[in-house]
């Protein structure tokens, strides 16, 4: 039988960047010039035969048809042979899984995005894909942050957006020696602060670690946006992709299925989503 | 739906035919007064009949503990990877109304969303003869709705008229395996009243939730945060035993295994994996989701009571009391249900 979910299709590691000491950024072409055909904010498997997959966010433009990136974190398994790989290997991709950003929500208002730490890995397919169709949307403010000034990713593209007119972009480093950072310091709720915006006219996308969440929604809700304009990705430990085997759970609702994508009109109600 | 009746000495007949042309499956005694679903091939004679909750339903006989997904070799570009999904024709034979509940639970599941081949290749094979039962004391499926088999869930449904068998027949298929394999005669409508009567009789000795199934999501929906879920948090030793016994559960995990004597060739294997076990909710980098016995007792009730009952209208709880019998700090699942509906009560906690 071919119409198994669980057969892989193969890409080729076409080009290999490091972002920081423990990610890389894969950027991967399908076998027959296939395109992966996501949605900004959607997740593929992984895997490598003989160790097993791991679901990562796909971290370039749905546009970009004739490869799209992941960036992986070494942190298991298959995140650390992944990282092992050489341009030219081949990898297993199942996917892409779930549900991505709704961009006609977004049309014709602003756009606040909030990334942090690998949250920006989930999200700058979504920048990318909006800057794409720049006139389509309002204001567009990018807030982003990590642990250590060595720690950003996609360094390259920072400063880009830094110096674009069309984007509000702001950086923070939770901390940083004198000499390495001459840019703002303290958690990427402390940029809210530099920040004016019309909360009804603006629609919000987070990703980050959990407990950046609690602190942006408090900021968000503070201000008056509308838990139906808060997107946010919800990661859990997707598995099967396809809705079965029950690891990506949040109360009843399949992560792999209705998410990793979800508003917090939705989230807000899953008692174990902000845990 | 038709009713046939078979005489009593003609069931091993019968049994002996479908064994030509089905693998047989059935439920025999094992020592220490245990009940096992078995393949029987040609000891189909040791078969029993009247008996009482096997320890674990004919659940795996369609999705099993351990099953191949994927075979692959990878010494050449691309790698050569199959899915072959492989089901022979099946009879299970002897299963209990709650069991076909419970198989009709998994057959809803295995065909949302992403249908499961794997799944679907073994239930289409699959005969599925039912019997009426004997419960025990923790049975309680005349509470659940689960007393009489599912309609649209079985073939061939064998209730025990002493003299005779009156066979129910479910499908099709059933009405051809009954056609070509043994002689029968047509019910009578005293007969088929008997039958029914005898299965209704065993809801008498049972115990209950106090509850109509189709009201469980108002019940559960305000129970989230009842101090019972850290007295059973306190007791849950989280050994998982209540998900594997479970006709319903059907979680799983996914694995790379390589060929022990060849490093070129290897199988992606399921294996049954259970939201009682303290790492299933566990995600790259450590944090657990769940990670409060507490928690996961609560996640296993929601799973049973509230989400399934939201999402297909039928409860996942077939009213078995496997998951009572096995569980080793005798955490129970009728007694909680009851607590909630005490409370709700006029007069009652909240």
């Amino acid at each position: 039988m071919t119409d198994s979910p669980y057969v892989p299709r193969w890409a080729t590691i076409r080009h290999i960047r490091r972002e920081t000491p423990s990610v890389k950024r894969l950027e991967l072409e399908l076998d027959n010039g296939q395109a992966l055909g996501h949605q900004s904010g959607q997740f593929v498997e992984a895997g490598i035969l003989g160790l097993g997959e791991a679901p990562f966010s796909v971290s370039s433009s749905p546009r970009r048809t004739d490869s799209f990136d992941l960036v992986i974190r070494s942190v298991g398994t298959v995140s650390e042979k992944l990282h092992g790989l050489k341009t030219g290997d081949r990898i297993g991709i199942r996917g892409p899984f779930g549900h991505g950003f709704e961009l006609a929500r977004f049309r014709n208002r602003d756009v606040l995005v909030v990334a942090s730490e690998m949250g920006l890995a989930t999200l700058r397919s979504l920048v990318h894909e909006l800057l794409e169709e720049r006139l389509l949307y309002g204001r567009l403010m990018v807030l982003v942050s990590a642990p250590t000034p060595e720690q950003l990713l996609f360094k390259d593209e920072l400063a880009e957006w830094t110096n674009r007119r069309d984007i509000d972009f702001y950086v923070t480093v939770d901390r940083a020696l004198d000499r390495e950072w001459s840019g703002h310091i303290g958690v990427v709720t402390t940029l809210f602060q530099q920040l004016q915006f019309d909360p009804k006219q603006t629609v919000t996308a987070i990703s980050g670690p959990p407990v950046m969440y609690k602190y942006a929604l408090l900021e968000l809700l503070g201000r008056g946006v509308a838990p139906a304009s808060i997107f946010l990705t919800m990661e859990r430990r997707m598995r099967c992709g396809v809705g079965k085997c029950g690891h990506c759970q949040i109360n009843n609702v399949y992560v792999c299925q209705r998410g990793p994508v979800l508003s917090y009109a939705d989230a807000g109600k899953l008692e174990e989503a902000f845990v | 739906m038709s009713h046939r009746v078979m005489q009593k000495e003609h069931i091993w007949t019968f049994v002996e035919n479908l064994a030509r042309s089905h693998r047989l499956v059935g439920p025999v005694a094992r020592p220490g007064n245990q009940i096992s679903f078995e393949y029987l091939d040609d000891h189909w004679r040791d078969m029993v009949l009247d008996y009482p909750p096997s320890q674990y339903p004919p659940k795996s006989i369609l999705f099993p503990r351990r099953e191949t997904l994927l075979t692959f070799t990878i010494n050449g570009e691309p790698p050569q990877v199959s899915a072959t999904v492989t089901a022979e024709p099946t009879a299970i034979f002897g299963i209990h109304a709650c069991d076909l509940h419970g198989i009709r639970c998994l057959d809803m599941v295995f065909a949302d969303g992403v249908p499961d081949p794997y799944y679907h290749a073994r239930r289409a094979a699959a005969l599925l003869i039912g019997v009426s039962c004997r419960p025990d004391a923790e049975c309680f499926c005349a509470s659940m709705g689960t007393l009489f088999p599912p309609e649209g869930g079985f073939d061939l449904f064998l209730t025990d008229l002493d003299t005779a068998w009156l066979v129910q027949v479910g499908s099709e298929k059933g009405a051809a395996a009954l056609a070509d394999n043994v002689e029968c005669r047509e019910a009578t409508a005293e007969q088929i009243r008997q039958g029914q009567e005898r299965l209704a009789a065993r809801a008498l000795q049972q115990k209950g939730i106090h509850i109509r199934v189709e009201h469980l999501p108002l019940l559960f929906g305000g129970e989230y945060h009842d101090p019972i879920w850290d007295e059973l948090g306190e007791r849950c030793i989280s050994c998982g035993e209540c998900n594997f016994v479970c006709p319903t559960c059907y979680c799983f995990d996914v694995a790379d295994e390589m060929d022990p004597h060849d490093s070129t060739s290897g199988r992606r294997v399921r294996t049954w994996d259970a939201c009682q076990l303290p790492d299933f909710a566990v995600v790259a980098g450590g944090k657990n989701y769940r990670d409060t016995a507490a928690q996961r007792n609560r996640h296993r009730f929601y799973r049973k009571f509230l989400y399934p009952v939201l999402k297909y209208k039928k409860s996942f709880c077939v009213g078995c009391g496997r998951c009572v019998r096995s569980c080793p700090v005798d955490i129970q699942i009728v007694d909680t249900v009851n607590h909630f509906v005490e409370q709700n009560l006029p007069g009652g906690k909240s």
